[in-house]
């Protein structure tokens, strides 16, 4: 994406409601929540990173080694994650492999050489449990549209969160069985098994 | 942020439990109150033990909230899952994008 088609995207989602609904907006969530997990992927704020693991050594991957680019497929904007050097990738968190794109991401003999992700499908797969995947504005303009340095810790961005009083935010959008996408692991709360 | 932040939100989902209860206690023990006061009691010291049991209850909740956070930082501890079963209405969906019309792969 060019700079001028994220000043579009900002531009758009600034008008969004507070909460925005993948259910309502699909093809707007799916790109702002794709840019979002695009750009922390390999940074110090990936935390994803923790959990992959090369299968072959069972070594833990350095983050730095993460990559990560938008894709688009029969009209669905996702992301493709993987680990430059490494064939093979274990991932380490439970109840996130259902969420990969099958097609994409195993090779014939089961391993998984990338994780590709399709926010619109999660969307559905959450459905199922009677979950909805939200996007929450103001999260994305402070992070994706917010400037963000790949070089700063997210520390600098829990100050905000706290000042902002996110936590009850947070717990409210989970109690009303609201997800808000923020990253893969955060799907934790709700798995698809 | 967002790690920190779902352990806060757990520990504050429990501890807003535990508050809700200590609430539900201290209505009722209040209700009793004013049962017991139209009865002539002394509502005063009533209250005084009321209110130190609120308390305590508080903070004995808010002394779990370390540990509340550890386990849940525990939980997202990487552990080794081997090959995870996918539902078939999950793997449905993602074959769906197969066929879904539109723009070019």
């Amino acid at each position: 994406m060019t700079p001028e088609d994220i000043e579009v995207l900002r531009r758009t989602l600034v008008r969004q409601p507070e909460i925005v609904s993948f259910k309502d907006e699909l093809k707007l969530a799916s790109l702002v929540a794709s840019l979002g997990i695009q750009r922390e992927a390999g940074t110090l704020n990936d935390e994803m990173a923790r959990f992959v693991f090369d299968a072959e050594t069972g070594e833990i991957i350095p983050y730095h080694h993460i990559r990560s680019e938008l894709v688009q497929y029969n009209g669905a904007v996702g992301v493709r994650i993987w680990a430059e050097g490494h064939e093979r990738i274990d991932l380490r968190f439970r109840g996130i492999q259902p969420l990969l794109h099958p097609r994409f991401s195993y090779r014939e003999d089961g391993s998984i050489y990338q994780c590709v992700f399709f926010p619109e499908s999660i969307a559905k797969i959450l459905a199922l449990q009677g979950a909805e995947l939200v996007l929450v504005r103001e999260w994305g303009m402070n992070t994706i549209f917010g400037g963000f340095d790949p070089e700063k810790h997210y520390y600098q961005t829990n100050f905000w969160e706290l000042e902002n009083n996110d936590t009850l935010r947070f717990a409210k959008l989970v109690e009303s069985r609201k997800i808000p996408f923020l990253e893969p692991t955060t799907l934790s709360l709700i798995s698809p098994e | 942020m967002k790690k920190n932040l779902k352990m806060i939100a757990m520990a504050g989902f429990n501890l807003a439990v535990n508050t809700v209860a200590v609430m539900a206690a201290s209505s009722s023990s209040q209700a009793a109150v004013s049962n017991t006061s139209m009865l002539g009691n002394n509502q005063g010291s009533t209250n005084t033990q009321v209110n130190s049991i609120s308390m305590a209850s508080i903070e004995k909740s808010f002394l779990e909230v370390p540990r509340m956070c550890k386990d849940r930082s525990a939980a997202f501890d990487p552990v080794p899952v081997g090959r995870e079963e996918v539902p078939s209405q999950v793997v449905a969906i993602h074959l769906a994008l197969d066929s879904a019309q539109g723009a070019v792969a």
